[in-house]
């Protein structure tokens, strides 16, 4: 019955191709499709799935056919679909399970149909992140907003609160409900209502403001605050944040009260105030600060080159060294003295000081400090120093002992001079007591002045034994100097007198002046000694000349008397004026020291020609003979004292011999020179009367006479005149005598 | 009226114009007799010789012994009791005046004198008690 190719199976056949084919055509446009497209019996078991589904969960199609729903998702959806299900058709977000287990969401569009059902299914686990991650956002601004500290605000373009979070309430104090509606300007104070009309404003082209203004607030307190605003166009609002910066003005308000405070500190103090800011070099310098170096305010710039570029060049490297040492920690003040310059020119000491600030880590971020002139002081430390060099140097110099003494009654200092008077060192001696120092001068000292000394005990302090001086064990013979007392002299003595001044100074309390007066003393003897002998001495030639005149006056004498009477006082009276004139020459001498000598280098023969020429005796013959031999001899000598002297002795020549007896004079050289220069001496030898070796010894004395025994006329001064004037010429004398034979004079000169 | 009688007078000096000075002034020979010793030695020389009334003595001396030493000595001999002493001196100063009392001088006389004077002294001094 069925052929094969009977019309019928033809048309079967072609049926079946064309329903293979149209049932082709749909799989194909089902599996095009993204959506999942299902077919569900009434079981709940997938009839029907495209290959959306394999694409979406990554379950094979062949595995999830015939499969019950509720295996492919939770139990929870299951029980959803089941009672959505009896509805009857829905849409509806389900979770189904991925290969891996993992859910996805899709919106499920579902028809019953028949027994079963038929839908689509839209895989909106995308959409669904979506709206979890925008609904997380959501809460987490939301979040934000209501527990942010500043205050975020809507406003529309009347000004009117759209939003408030609950910050307003925290910091105006009034509640977000009762403000919302109302006009911003309601809560800000009037006096700003124009500036932040004009602020808003600007925001509506586009600008972003930052304004400050007052709140005000519920308890009536107006509140600091920064606005921070923009137009949103999205709402139509004005959009913004207010910042709480109460505390933050009051600090401001603080902190310019404290900078008022301070500039007027600055400008009243004599120091000069910097500020340097570390991190951006600029530095404060007080009006002050830049006077000191003579310049006003404006003229100078507030960084650091101005201090820096000023510093005198062999100061700046210290200065920074110390700047240094105070950042770095080392030292907790900065200290360092230098010069600066001047707008004059001229340098400026000063003293500048400072300290830095750190920050919560250590780090200094500031330092400032002051500077004080201390030119003044510099100078007047320059002085000082140069007085005290100046008081050491006239202390060294003082040939008198100076001792200092401090409050604690030690030895402080002592003197060079001092200590040459005892010829001990210094460093023995200061630190010792006062009352030690006492004690050592008394041991090394005789408790009785000598004879040499006597009249003077009052003046004598310390009559020092050079024996004592000698054997005490500091004894440095070094250190020791005569001074004043002439060991040939007065060999054992050394005397000191001593004054004692009183300081109100705080380290010297005394001081302790030493005067040598060994030869003071000396001296005086000597001067009054002389004194009373020269008194005494002229009053011999006055006693003639007044006792013979009054007894020519009182008595009745004899032409010849009196005429003997008037010789005889007028040979006194000659007598008389010489004494006078050689005391007058030899005090001169002695006083001046031969300083008023006039010491000319020229030759010796014509000097002792002339003399022995103007030297006349009248009325005697006797001739003096000269010898002057050929050399040519030259001297240095004060040529009017040298014919004194040549006519001294040949005076005493002619005196001291009979009438006819010759003298000689002449020049002789030293054969045997035992010094390094040469000299020449003038010899004067007379054949007269002579002396005994006793009576030579007493020659240079002064007043002193050989024994009168044949009435020669003298003052006894001559050849002391003559020793004098030798002595200053650095020569020597040589006297041979025999009595009765005659007298040999040498006066040795130093050949030039 | 009783006639005075001659005095004899010494003089110690080595000065021989002071001497002459003395002498002339006891010049009146109706009155006194003058001697003359250069020097102590010759003083004693002198004393030996004669016993004077009064001696006028230099007291600066050669020879070692001054007038003050000499004047001690004479006070204490008893042949020399009636003699007076009077120290003639250029030095005028306390010490001197009152070593001349220690010694036991009659008088200290200081030079320059003046012979009136000096004729009037030694005659009260050796004026009858």
């Amino acid at each position: 019955m069925n052929e094969p190719n009977s019309p019928n199976r033809l048309a079967q056949l072609r049926l079946v191709e064309a329903l293979s084919s149209s049932e082709h055509r749909y799989r194909q446009l089902l599996d095009s499709l993204s959506e999942v497209v299902f077919c569900l019996d009434a079981t709940d078991r997938f009839t029907l799935l495209n290959r959306a589904w394999q694409d979406h969960s990554g379950l094979p199609i062949d595995t999830c056919l015939g499969k019950e729903l509720r295996q492919l998702m939770p139990e929870t959806e299951y029980q959803r679909w089941q009672s959505l299900h009896q509805a009857g058709d829905f849409c509806a977000e389900f979770q189904f399970y991925a290969a891996d287990r993992s859910l996805t969401w899709f919106e499920v569009t579902f028809n019953p149909f028949e027994v079963g059902g038929y839908g689509t299914m839209l895989n909106i686990q995308d959409r669904k992140q979506s709206k979890l991650a925008l609904e997380y956002s959501e809460l987490k601004f939301q979040n934000i907003v209501e527990n942010i500290a500043e205050i975020l605000f809507q406003i529309d373009r009347n000004l009117k609160l759209q939003f408030l979070n609950p910050a307003w309430q925290a910091i105006s104090g009034f509640t977000v409900a009762e403000s919302l509606g109302s006009s911003i300007l309601d809560y800000i104070a009037p006096q700003q209502h124009a500036a932040i009309l004009d602020t808003l404003m600007a925001t509506l082209a586009g600008k972003t403001v930052q304004l400050e203004l007052q709140l005000s607030c519920k308890d009536g307190s107006l509140r600091w605050v920064a606005m921070n605003a923009q137009y949103v166009k999205f709402n139509q609002t004005i959009t913004g944040a207010l910042m709480d910066i109460h505390q933050l003005k009051q600090v401001e308000q603080t902190l310019k009260l404290s900078e008022e405070r301070f500039k007027l500190l600055a400008a009243s103090t004599t120091d000069g105030i910097w500020d340097w800011d570390l991190d951006t070099d600029r530095v404060f310098y007080s009006p002050r600060w830049k006077d000191m170096l003579g310049y006003q305010d404006h003229e100078l710039e507030n960084c650091l080159s101005t201090w820096h570029t000023r510093v005198h060049p062999d100061d700046i490297q210290p200065a920074m060294d110390q700047v240094m040492a105070c950042l770095e920690g080392h030292k907790p003040i900065y200290e360092n003295v230098h010069r600066m310059l001047h707008r004059d020119g001229h340098w400026v000491w000063i003293l500048d000081r400072g300290i830095a600030l750190r920050n919560a880590q250590g780090v200094p971020y500031l330092m400032i400090g002051s500077h004080a002139d201390i030119s003044l002081l510099k100078s007047t430390e320059a002085a000082l120093q140069s007085r005290e060099q100046i008081l050491d140097a006239i202390i060294n110099i003082c040939p008198d002992g100076i001792v200092s003494i401090s409050q604690d009654n030690l030895i402080q200092s002592v003197n060079p001079a001092f200590c040459a008077m005892l010829g001990i060192n210094a460093e023995h001696l200061t630190g010792m007591s006062e009352f030690e120092l006492e004690r050592l001068l008394e041991a090394l000292s005789n408790h009785q002045p000598p004879k040499a000394l006597a009249g003077h005990e009052d003046q004598i302090k310390f009559c020092l034994d050079l024996a004592k001086l000698r054997s005490h064990p500091l004894f440095n013979a070094t250190t020791y100097s005569h001074g004043l007392a002439r060991e040939n002299k007065s060999p054992k003595i050394k005397a000191i007198s001593r004054t004692v001044r009183q300081l109100k100074k705080d380290r010297i309390a005394k001081v302790w002046y030493f005067r040598d007066i060994s030869i003071e003393t000396e001296v005086d003897q000597m001067k009054s000694h002389f004194l009373s002998t020269a008194a005494h001495e002229l009053r011999t030639p006055m006693a003639s000349i007044y006792g013979f005149s009054e007894l020519f006056l009182l008595r009745q004498l004899d032409s010849e008397t009196q005429y003997e009477i008037i010789d005889t006082i007028h040979q006194q009276s000659k007598c008389l004026v010489e004494m006078l004139n050689q005391l007058l020459d030899l005090a001169r001498i002695e006083s001046r020291m031969g300083l008023d000598f006039c010491f000319e280098r020229q030759a010796l023969l014509p000097l002792v020609s002339r003399t022995i020429n103007d030297l006349l005796i009248p009325g005697d013959s006797r001739q003096v003979s000269f010898n002057p031999g050929d050399k040519e001899f030259m001297v240095e000598v004060d040529g009017e004292k040298i014919k004194q002297v040549i006519s001294n002795v040949l005076v005493n020549a002619y005196k001291y011999s009979p009438q006819d007896s010759p003298i000689e004079v002449s020049l002789v050289e030293n054969p045997a020179a035992h010094c390094d220069t040469q000299e020449i001496g003038i010899r004067i030898v007379d054949q007269g009367y002579g002396m005994s070796q006793e009576e030579l010894a007493h020659i240079f004395e002064r007043f002193w006479r050989a024994a009168d025994r044949r009435n020669i006329p003298g003052t006894g001064l001559g050849m002391s005149l003559v020793k004098e004037i030798i002595d200053v010429h650095q020569g020597r004398i040589e006297i041979k005598s025999q009595l009765d034979q005659g007298t040999s004079v040498t006066l040795w000169l130093k050949q030039k | 009226m009783k006639t005075p009688t001659l005095l004899r007078i010494l003089i110690v000096d080595d000065n021989r114009i002071i001497r002459h000075l003395l002498r002339l002034t006891f010049s009146d020979q109706q009155r006194f007799l003058v001697h003359e010793a250069d020097s102590s030695q010759q003083l004693l020389v002198r004393l030996e010789q004669f016993t004077p009334d009064v001696i006028i003595l230099d007291v600066m001396l050669p020879g070692g012994r001054d007038g003050f030493d000499l004047c001690r000595d004479i006070k204490s001999r008893t042949d020399l009791s009636h003699c007076k002493v009077i120290l003639l001196s250029a030095r005028s100063q306390q010490e001197d005046l009152a070593m001349g009392e220690q010694a036991g001088a009659d008088l200290y006389i200081t030079k320059p004198f003046s012979p009136e004077k000096l004729i009037h002294a030694v005659e009260s001094l050796l004026k009858p008690i």
